[in-house]
């Protein structure tokens, strides 16, 4: 494929991320353009000069790449996307979540050697060190997320929303389950719960 | 002669599912058509064409398939039976249109007369 016919189709497909109907598009757009071209070949144009009439004929690439957005705005393959990222993100709290309450699990059963530990450092019965303990769990819950989805998603701020927000609700839920189920065990009452949840949001925002 | 844009945007659905129904073309021999059967009346965006069609197809008015034609291996769209039954509504619809602008068009030539 000629360079100019590169670069003039991934101008008109820039706001089409890469897909199966971004490839499509790429295909029939550049079936037509040869169709144009032979048109203008067989009335006695030179070959760049047909090349440059048959994209004039097929529009100018920004009138083009508003077209082509929206068409891909309607697209069955967007939403399925979106959704795919929305549970990649639930799938990422939760794994992040078991994995806190492992490690909860085993803190729990080697309670005296926690306890001694902290009676070491002189932190024993400190409300500072319940408050740095869960903070620790929250940051090593949510921080690798976040941080793999700034890697991962770094040309995407669309899909790093979606995924964002998986985590964001799955975390969420998971927590208002707790709070629900409650009782009298310790779990965060609705102010933590709410503030933890911005505090999610928020590093969400600025880690993307 | 180049119909108004806004006349000839309408009318884009109902000429394409028209062609379609009388059997399956790519997207090149669509355009060329149009503009041929209208003299050159009717002559949409070329790259335009594909958002539109898809739109149909997403609709299910239209199917498409890879076939050689024209020398080359290329998608084809296919009429559904939807999609005869949407040109079927949108070909009554057109008549009664153009039967009441011209009911009206004659009404106003005989006030004149009279």
């Amino acid at each position: 494929m000629p360079d100019q016919l590169t670069a003039y189709l991934d101008a008109c497909l820039a706001r089409v991320p890469e897909s199966r109907y971004r490839q499509r598009l790429r295909q029939e757009l550049s079936e037509h353009y040869e169709d144009l071209t032979e048109g203008f070949l067989a009335r006695g144009y030179e070959e760049t000069e047909a090349g440059l009439r048959a994209m004039e004929k097929l529009g100018s690439p920004e009138q083009l790449r508003e077209e082509l957005g929206e068409a891909w705005s309607r697209q069955p393959e967007r939403l399925r996307r979106d959704l795919g990222r929305l549970a990649l993100g639930c799938c990422l709290a939760g794994a992040g979540a078991v994995l806190s309450y492992a490690l909860l699990w085993y803190l729990g059963s080697a309670q005296e050697g926690a306890v001694q530990f902290r009676r070491s450092l002189g932190v024993y019965g400190d409300p500072r060190w319940r408050l740095f303990a869960q903070a620790v769990l929250f940051a090593g819950q949510t921080l690798p997320c976040f941080v793999w989805l700034r890697l991962r998603f770094h040309r995407s701020p669309r899909r790093r929303a979606w995924v964002t927000a998986g985590l964001a609700l799955t975390w969420a839920l998971g927590k208002a389950l707790l709070l629900l189920d409650a009782g009298n065990r310790g779990f965060p009452s609705l102010p933590s719960l709410l503030g933890t949840l911005g505090a999610v949001l928020a590093i969400g925002l600025v880690f993307s | 002669m180049r119909v108004d844009k806004e006349l000839s945007k309408g009318s884009h659905e109902l000429l394409l599912l028209k062609l379609l129904s009388r059997g399956d073309k790519y997207g090149y021999q669509l355009i060329q058509e149009m503009a041929l059967l209208s003299d050159h009346a009717f002559e949409m965006s070329q790259g335009s064409l594909y958002p539109f069609l898809h739109r149909l197809e997403t609709r299910g008015l239209l199917s498409t398939y890879r076939e050689e034609a024209g020398g080359r291996s290329r998608v084809l769209y296919h009429l559904t039976e939807k999609g005869h039954r949407a040109l079927a509504e949108k070909e009554a619809k057109w008549r009664d249109y153009v039967e009441a602008v011209e009911s009206v068009l004659r009404g106003q030539a005989e006030c004149r007369i009279s």
